[in-house]
Parts: structure tokens; C-alpha cells; sequence
């Protein structure tokens, strides 16, 4: 299987924190989910794929290209998003295209304008009339309309209602059936990569906890909550992690099925992308 | 490139205006101000005022992180310095243009009696705007846009302490300290356009090193 995006052993230390040994790659036309608490490392490590800060060590390939030597036309094929607007607030759509066709030779005029009209963005208006929710609509119809064989997408539905960002997702849906197309998307929402991610990359304190597939997990991972005298009895190997809410114990387990089995007076039950977050970032570890 | 250049010149675009409205102004006022040290200094404003859109430029990328994503686009991180500096010299330009409007109308009215007084202007609005633009850049792009006025204020008193400096320098030759005289006129615009270029190199050193977090 080709890769659109391998990462390995990237590290990069600040005073106060390190991005520590990050490996994980990304099947082409495939949706990687990059999730973790704020702080944990997402924005670091998609900013060090992208080349905007220098990594300290390992190494990053973007569609077979070492991101070293990285060239425009490796970057004509990569499409990104930051949270936020990444436009100047004096111009309007109309005219970002203008800037925008200019850099991009596979820029899309047509293709962009009907984004526009499919996200109900207005074309004249100046951005910094824009709501939120607008400007990350503009960002993603800019990042589509180059034709972008992998999108990196840093917290790109966070600020977009509920309908607009079913919209968005279905468009990244649609965005890799080809199996050409990739998106890693960095996002805290993590219901949204419950519906669109293929792959999870869960990120914590700058390591790398788990990259699995998203289906895996939810059909693995699972949810033991029982008593004091009931969490004595579990055997540390089976505990991922847990926390205690008054007098109930939260026990994360890696195996739901197995552990259904040998702890039959357990209440075993499916867990979110979110609850698994969670217990791994604010439970305790055996 | 062309795109980049487009791009800053849209982001400026409100404040270009208002500097076309000065220009205007001050070549209207001169119209009506006969005395040589005004015709001298309206010119030489004319020529600096679009230069002051350098600060906004870059205070806009930043607040808008067009900065950090100008660095994702197709693009070499020379052109995207490149693109900066054509914009700046584009900006003078237009105030040489300005300029030229206060000049004419001074020629036409009076001849080439206060021929030395023009070129005076031209002289120390080319030292003010390439010098002021040359310092102000790389030093926003370095320590950040937070303190773009001062940054600016700070630029301005440079240009013309490099005036001062090189009138003292040139005293041997002018006779007196004279930062009047045609030759500080021309060895500063000289030195000032040095420094714009110099600048450039500087520039994409500092944006090279530079990280967007």
C-alpha cells in the first residue's frame, strides 16, 4: 500500500516541551484522524510537516518526497487549513482567487466558484465580514479548488455548525474515494473523526500513545465501570487506564470481548474515540 | 509571484488609498505655497507616505496568518521576499509619481528658479522611503508587528540621522556640515537605496530561521 505521508522519529525540543520520536504514516486514500488534548503536540507536528518550523531530528515524506528538499511542485499537491482564516481581511473571495490562480497552476476557477456557491459563501464580501464558521468554509473551498492530492487540516471544523460540518466531512468523504486523495485532519472534535477517520493518531504530552484504525478501536476498546472491591479483582495487564468518578471505577481495557469473558459480573460496554481520550489523558495508568 | 504581489498590494489597498488622499492633498497645497522649503518637504512627504503601508503589510499578515501560510503555497520562500521587496519599490514608485505632480506644477510656475529646492525633496524623500523601508522590514519580520509604530517612528529617525551622519562625514568636501548640500542629496539617496537592497538579503536570512508556531 502507498503512503501519502510517513512520518518517522520526528522530534523537536522546546524549553518546555518535546515533540518526542513521532512515527506514524498515512495510506493513501485514507482519512488519519490526529487527535489529543491541547498542547499534546497535534499543531507542532502538523507544523513541522508542513515546514514551518525545523524539526530536530527524524524524517518526513510527503507523497514520496522527503520534506527537505521540499518542492513547489510537491506543495501544488498539498492542500492546508489552519484554524482560522489564513487570508488577509481586506479581500474578498473574488479577489483571493485572483491571488490564488496566480500561484497555483492547477488552480480550478470553475470548480472554486461552484465551492462558493455549494457552501453559500459570498464572493464580494470582504473576509473580515466573514463569521468563523465562514472563513473556514473560504479556507477549505481554497484548499480544494488546486486539486490538492492530500489535505492537512489543523482543527479545520472547529467553528462550523453542525450541518455545515456534515457537510464538510461528506466532502472529504467523497474527497478520497479515488484512493488517491489523503487527509490527515488534526481535530479535539472527535466525533467528526469517529465518522470520517480511517486511522487514529492519538497524541499525548508530545508521544505517540497509539495509531490504529478507527474501527478497531471502537470495536476493540471498551469501557469496564464497576466497584472498589470488583477493581481490586482485575488484573493490572488488562487495565489500559482508569479513573474513579465517587464510587465507580472507569477501567479502560484494550480487549472488551476477552475481558467481558473473564470478568463476567463486569459491565462491559463500547467506548468513544472521546472516552478512550479522555482516560488516557486524565485517568491512571497501571 | 505575481499572486504574492497582488496579495499585498489587496492588503494595503485601504491605506494605499488614504495615502493617494494625502499625496493629493499636499500637491493641492502646493499649489498655493510658493516658498522653496515647503515645495521641498510636500515633495519629499509625497514620496515617503506610501512607504509608511510597509508596517500595515506585515502587521496584516500576521493578524490574518497569511505570513504562515504564504510558506505552505507553491512558492520559494525567496520569491515570497522577493514579492515583498517589488511591492515596497512599487510603493515608492507611486510616491515619485506623487512627487512628480508637486514638481511639475513647480516647474511650470516658476521655472527652474527653485530647480535645487525640487531635487532637494526628491533627494530626501528617496533617503526617507528606501532607508525607512529598508530598516523597518527586517526588523518586524525579527522581533514581531506588536511595536510596528515605534518600529516605524524609529526607522523614520534613522533615515534622517543617516542624513545627519553623512553631511558630517561628507564635511571635507561640502565645506560645513550641510545636509542641504547636493552632494549629502545624492550620497544619502544613494546610501539609502543600498540599505533597501542590502535589506533584502537580510530579510530572507531572518525569514529562512524564522518559525511558525
Amino acid at each position: 500500500m502507498s503512503t501519502a505521508l510517513t512520518i518517522t522519529g520526528l522530534t523537536k525540543k522546546y524549553s518546555n516541551f518535546t515533540l518526542d520520536n513521532v512515527s506514524f504514516s498515512i495510506p493513501s486514500g485514507s482519512i488519519v484522524g490526529l487527535i489529543g488534548e491541547n498542547g499534546a503536540g497535534k499543531s507542532t507536528t502538523v507544523n513541522s510537516i508542513l515546514g514551518l518550523i525545523k524539526k530536530d531530528s527524524g524524517s518526513i515524506t510527503i507523497l514520496g518526497h522527503d520534506t527537505d528538499d521540499f518542492d513547489c511542485a510537491v506543495k501544488e499537491k498539498v492542500g492546508v487549513v489552519f484554524d482560522g482564516s489564513n487570508f488577509s481581511e481586506e479581500l474578498t473571495p473574488i479577489k483571493l482567487s485572483k491571488v490564488l490562480r496566480d500561484i497555483y497552476s492547477s488552480w480550478d476557477q470553475s470548480y472554486y466558484n461552484s465551492l462558493l456557491n455549494q457552501l453559500d459563501i459570498p464572493a464580494a464580501k470582504k473576509i473580515k465580514t466573514f463569521s468563523k464558521g465562514m472563513k473556514m468554509k473560504l479556507s477549505i473551498a481554497a484548499a480544494f479548488a488546486h486539486h490538492p492530492h492530500l489535505l492537512i487540516l489543523d482543527e479545520a471544523t472547529s467553528g462550523l455548525d453542525p450541518v455545515v460540518r456534515d457537510d464538510i466531512l461528506d466532502m472529504f468523504l467523497e474527497f478520497v474515494q479515488d484512493e488517491e486523495h489523503s487527509i490527515l485532519v488534526s481535530s479535539h472534535i472527535t466525533s467528526d473523526l469517529e465518522k470520517v477517520a480511517d486511522y487514529i493518531v492519538f497524541i499525548h504530552a508530545g508521544k505517540i500513545i497509539f495509531c490504529s484504525p478507527k474501527d478497531e478501536l471502537l470495536e476493540h476498546y471498551g469501557m469496564m465501570k464497576c466497584g472498589a472491591a470488583q477493581f481490586d479483582a482485575v488484573e493490572k495487564n488488562d487495565i489500559v487506564a482508569y479513573r474513579r468518578q465517587d464510587y465507580e471505577w472507569q477501567i479502560l481495557v484494550a480487549d472488551r470481548e476477552k475481558a467481558a469473558k473473564k470478568y463476567p459480573k463486569a459491565m462491559i460496554t463500547a467506548v468513544t474515540i472521546d472516552e478512550i481520550m479522555l482516560l488516557y489523558v486524565k485517568g491512571e495508568k497501571e | 509571484m505575481k499572486g504574492l504581489i497582488r496579495n499585498n498590494f489587496y492588503s494595503m489597498e485601504n491605506n494605499i488609498k488614504i495615502s493617494f488622499v494625502i499625496a493629493l492633498f499636499l500637491a493641492v497645497v502646493s499649489f498655493f505655497v510658493k516658498q522653496e522649503g515647503f515645495i521641498q518637504m510636500i515633495i519629499a512627504m509625497q514620496l515617503s507616505i506610501f512607504i509608511v503601508n510597509v508596517g500595515t503589510s506585515l502587521h496584516a499578515d500576521v493578524v490574518s496568518k497569511w505570513n504562515k501560510f504564504e510558506l505552505t503555497l507553491p512558492v520559494k520562500s525567496n520569491d515570497i521576499m522577493k514579492a515583498k521587496y517589488i511591492s515596497f519599490t512599487i510603493l515608492i514608485l507611486l510616491g515619485i509619481i506623487m512627487g512628480s505632480i508637486t514638481a511639475v506644477y513647480a516647474y511650470a510656475a516658476n521655472g527652474f528658479s527653485n530647480a535645487r529646492s525640487i531635487c532637494y525633496g526628491y533627494e530626501f524623500g528617496l533617503t526617507l522611503s528606501a532607508a525607512m523601508a529598508g530598516i523597518m522590514y527586517p526588523l518586524m519580520l525579527k522581533i514581531g508587528t506588536e511595536k510596528n509604530e515605534i518600529i516605524m517612528i524609529v526607522s523614520a529617525i534613522a533615515a534622517v540621522g543617516l542624513r545627519a551622519l553623512l553631511s558630517a562625514v561628507l564635511t571635507p568636501l561640502t565645506g560645513e556640515m550641510n545636509m542641504q548640500h547636493p552632494l549629502v542629496g545624492i550620497v544619502s539617496a544613494i546610501a539609502a537605496a543600498v540599505i533597501f537592497i542590502g535589506s533584502y538579503f537580510v530579510s530572507v536570512k531572518i525569514y529562512r530561521h524564522k518559525e511558525f508556531s
